[in-house]
């Protein structure tokens, strides 16, 4: 049956070379076009390393207080060490919680007696090594005795090492980072700026460097990662931050300050559409706007392709005329042309995706890019692209496709009267 | 000639009907790219008022007291202004560099801003107004203009001691004053400030928040910061001269440790504003990147389409274009028959199209524009873009029917008519 179907449409499309290319390279074209957008949106959620685990993060990024007696007056912004613990390092839920500084800051690098480098810094805890799959190349992280104790150790990408020392095998070795002496503890692959909170060349604990802390010692410059167990907790890890945070809002009553959640923290989608801290992420207003868009991709070129689909029946109208005669049910008609529409849109939606890919490649620099990042451009990988989700929307928006340009045709061709379709009618 | 073409798009209505339906629905979309295009290009064009080629911004940093390094007993204002001078001073004696300053939160390209409501004599700015907390020398660095054609070092020179410089554009859009120079030699109150008036001494060009931006962000006051000792400056920018403008940053930092470590201070790292500009544009840029590919996208479809279907119209039209030979149309004749039912199509379809524009512009859904005549919908900007829609659709119509149009003229008629 399906050797038969396959057979039948490479007859109809070696018949028709013309109409048969045009309608490939237009859904092709859809198809490509709309996997673009999906995969600008798929780079902020999709997991790939260091952040495998995208799925079961929440993320806090900044927080926000507010005045008790006056509460359109409102701080929002990274907040303190103190704070973090307080609100965050008690969770028992979450299987681990890191927190490190919101943003990378300035370095200089120096080895010393060799000109200085500029470079980007993040200090964070010994759990974003859990929290991040990092590919150590060379050495291993820093611990908990090493954060506690202040200890002047880092972590440096892979490209760092070499142009500090010359070699990736680095762990060991002595550096100034801002005129302070750090021992290497290890070396990692680099990171992509795309890879959010994992993204930096050198961290270190942030015990050891002043972390700057404002308003009472309430704000700071830290953030906070909590990766769950599993997505399925994390109602309750919302649920035990809250009480948390009511909890140490008695204890800061003092300072005239409270803390408000604003529903944080946010799962790696509603993190992806923050745009300022004082502001609760619409999510389902971007989902919209990129449903929208799909939508226009999708229906211009349906109506395209349907004008073409039905010249195609229309030269084969003395055929199915024929079929019909012979005893061919409408259903068995509809069925056949739907399905060798799907066979051709889905072929053609193969190469739009694997054309979408490459265009990604050859262009990652202005459709990945964020503004207001360090300078860094940002680097692609496959597996950053190829995502299981990512093939089956592909497939799915060829269906819609192929259902949106070809049921009305080929209904129309199958309801045909029979002795006015071998008439040529 | 006309009623043969609407003979000939009757008879084929019910194809026509599907392709009038694309082509409105596509002069929609693409007239409110066009449009969005339109807009970005008329902002992007319009005089920056600065120039940060060859310009560098210099970050300095403080050795931490956990450093062996760390010269203790001289982390107080004093010493802090005295080595940072020294640091500029230096900088200024390198050869290649032309100006530098310091600046407070003042330089373009970036996510910070101070500022917020200045006032002259009775009148206050509303809103939010920058204030560039500046050294002289930064007009130098960014070549601000004054508006009567002042040089960048002229301005600099207005703009010594306890002195202020308003942007053209400052009372624009709160009184409609579009003249600043009557207001040179008063007093300027800074924001929260009704005591201590400092004097404007000239009126600069507009200076823009950047190259995309529009309305109140685009004024700005200029004040001199005064002392370094007083004054917190978080800036330090550098021009570097056109002919010897090369491997700065590399030089720069080779010499870093040894000559501009001064104290506790240091440089911690240098960029050149062509980065620092290519970082904060770059979310504008790929939304205008991603317009003109849909723009694209959507031109090579309305291409296909057509071809698709006049392909498969023409195969049909053999006998009657045969016909039509034989009684002596010529093959442009054939060629112009085929164009002319594509292009009448697209006329049928404008006016509609264009009523659609007008309500989507009236509902302001499109892309605010600075300008006379209104921000959402003007009579020149709805002609200019749809014109431009229409002409698009017209040159993709004509690409995509003359290449089955061609083989049609290429018809032998006695070939095609031998089953008659």
């Amino acid at each position: 049956m399906i050797k038969q179907l396959i057979k039948q449409t490479l007859a109809q499309l070696r018949s028709q070379r013309m109409l048969t290319a045009v309608s490939i390279i237009g859904s092709a074209l859809s198809i490509f076009l709309i996997m673009v957008v999906v995969m600008l949106h798929q780079v902020q959620v999709a997991p790939f390393a260091p952040v495998s685990n995208r799925p079961r993060m929440l993320h806090a990024d900044w927080a926000s207080m507010q005045v008790i007696d006056a509460p359109q007056y409102c701080s929002n912004g990274p907040i303190s060490e103190k704070t973090a613990k307080s609100q965050f390092g008690k969770l028992t839920i979450p299987e681990a919680v890191t927190i490190c500084n919101s943003e990378t800051r300035p370095a200089n690098l120096q080895v010393p007696g060799s000109k200085s480098v500029g470079s980007d810094l993040r200090g964070t805890d010994e759990q974003y090594w859990t929290v991040f799959d990092f590919t150590f190349i060379d050495g291993k992280p820093y611990n908990k005795a090493d954060v506690d104790s202040k200890l002047h150790v880092a972590v440096i990408d892979r490209s760092t090492a070499r142009l500090l020392f010359g070699t990736e095998k680095a762990a060991g070795r002595e550096f100034l980072m801002n005129y302070v002496p750090y021992t290497v503890a290890g070396v990692v692959r680099d990171v992509s700026v795309l890879a959010d909170g994992a993204f930096s060349h050198v961290w270190v604990p942030y015990t050891s460097f002043d972390q700057g802390e404002w308003l009472s010692n309430l704000m700071g410059s830290l953030c906070v990662t909590i990766l769950a167990k599993s997505p399925d907790d994390f109602d309750a890890i919302r649920a035990e931050y809250e009480r948390n945070v009511a909890e140490y809002n008695k204890e800061i009553s003092s300072t005239g300050w409270e803390f408000i959640t604003r529903n944080r923290p946010y799962d790696q989608e509603k993190n992806a559409s923050v745009i300022a801290a004082n502001l609760e992420p619409d999510e389902k207003a971007d989902r919209r706007t990129r449903w929208i868009i799909y939508a226009i991709l999708l229906i211009v070129p349906a109506i395209n392709l349907s004008g073409m689909t039905e010249s195609r029946m229309r030269r084969r109208v003395e055929e199915l005329g024929v079929r019909r005669a012979f005893g061919c049910t409408r259903a068995q008609l509809l069925a056949q042309l739907f399905s060798e529409n799907l066979l051709i849109t889905i072929l053609s939606g193969l190469i739009g995706w694997l054309a979408s890919i490459g265009f990604a490649f050859l262009f990652s620099n202005f459709l990945f890019s964020q503004s207001y990042n360090t300078g860094t451009q940002p680097f692609i990988e496959l597996n950053m692209l190829v995502q299981p989700s990512t093939f089956g929307l592909a497939i799915l928006f060829c269906f819609i496709l192929n259902f949106l340009s070809s049921s009305f045709p080929a209904w129309k061709a199958s309801r045909a009267n029979i002795v006015n379709a071998i008439n040529k009618h | 000639m006309n009623q043969k073409l609407f003979k000939q798009i009757r008879a084929e209505w019910r194809s026509n009907v599907w392709l009038c339906v694309e082509l409105l629905i596509v002069s929609v979309v693409l007239w409110y790219i066009v449009d969005f295009c339109y807009v970005i290009y008329t902002v992007k064009h319009r005089p920056l008022g600065f120039d940060t080629e060859h310009c560098y911004s210099v970050t300095l940093a403080t050795v931490d007291t956990s450093s062996p390094e760390h010269e203790q007993g001289r982390d107080n204002w004093e010493d802090i202004a005295a080595d940072r001078t020294e640091l500029i001073e230096r900088l200024r004696r390198r050869p290649e560099v032309e100006a530098a300053a310091y600046s407070h939160v003042s330089h373009p390209y970036q996510g910070s801003n101070s500022g917020g409501d200045f006032t002259i004599d009775t009148l206050k700015t509303s809103g939010y107004t920058l204030m560039r907390l500046i050294q002289p020398d930064f007009l130098r660095v960014f070549r601000v203009e004054g508006v009567d054609g002042e040089t960048p070092e002229e301005m600099a020179q207005m703009i010594q001691g306890h002195s202020a410089l308003v942007s053209e554009n400052l009372f624009d859009y709160d009184f409609d004053i579009k003249d600043m120079r009557p207001f040179v030699n008063k007093g300027i109150y800074m924001p929260g400030d009704t005591t201590n008036a400092i004097q404007v001494r000239g009126v600069t060009k507009t200076f823009r928040y950047n190259d995309y931006k529009q309305g109140q962000m685009n004024r700005c006051v200029f004040v001199n910061m005064g002392s370094l000792e007083h004054a917190n400056a978080n800036e330090l920018v550098v021009r570097v001269r056109e002919n010897m403008d090369k491997d700065f940053i590399d030089a720069l930092m080779a010499d870093a440790p040894t000559q501009f470590h001064i104290g506790n201070q240091y440089i911690c790292r240098v960029q050149s504003f062509d980065s620092i500009k290519d970082n904060i544009l770059r979310g504008d840029r790929r939304m205008e990147a991603q317009y003109i590919i849909g723009l694209t996208f959507l031109l090579i479809n309305i291409f296909l389409g057509l071809l698709g279907t006049f392909w498969f119209r023409t195969q049909q039209r053999v006998a009657d274009i045969a016909v039509r030979m034989v009684n002596g149309a010529t093959r442009s004749d054939i060629f112009r028959l085929l164009v002319g039912e594509g292009l009448l199509l697209l006329s049928i379809v404008t006016p509609i199209a264009i009523a659609i524009d007008v309500n989507i512009a009236h509902l302001e859904f499109t892309q605010y524009l600075e300008a006379k005549g209104g921000e959402f919908l003007s009579a020149g900007r709805m002609i200019l873009c749809s014109g431009i829609a229409y002409a698009l659709m017209a040159l993709m119509i004509v690409a995509g029917i003359s290449i089955p149009a061609r083989r049609a003229m290429r018809i032998a008629p006695a070939e095609a008519l031998r089953d008659e």
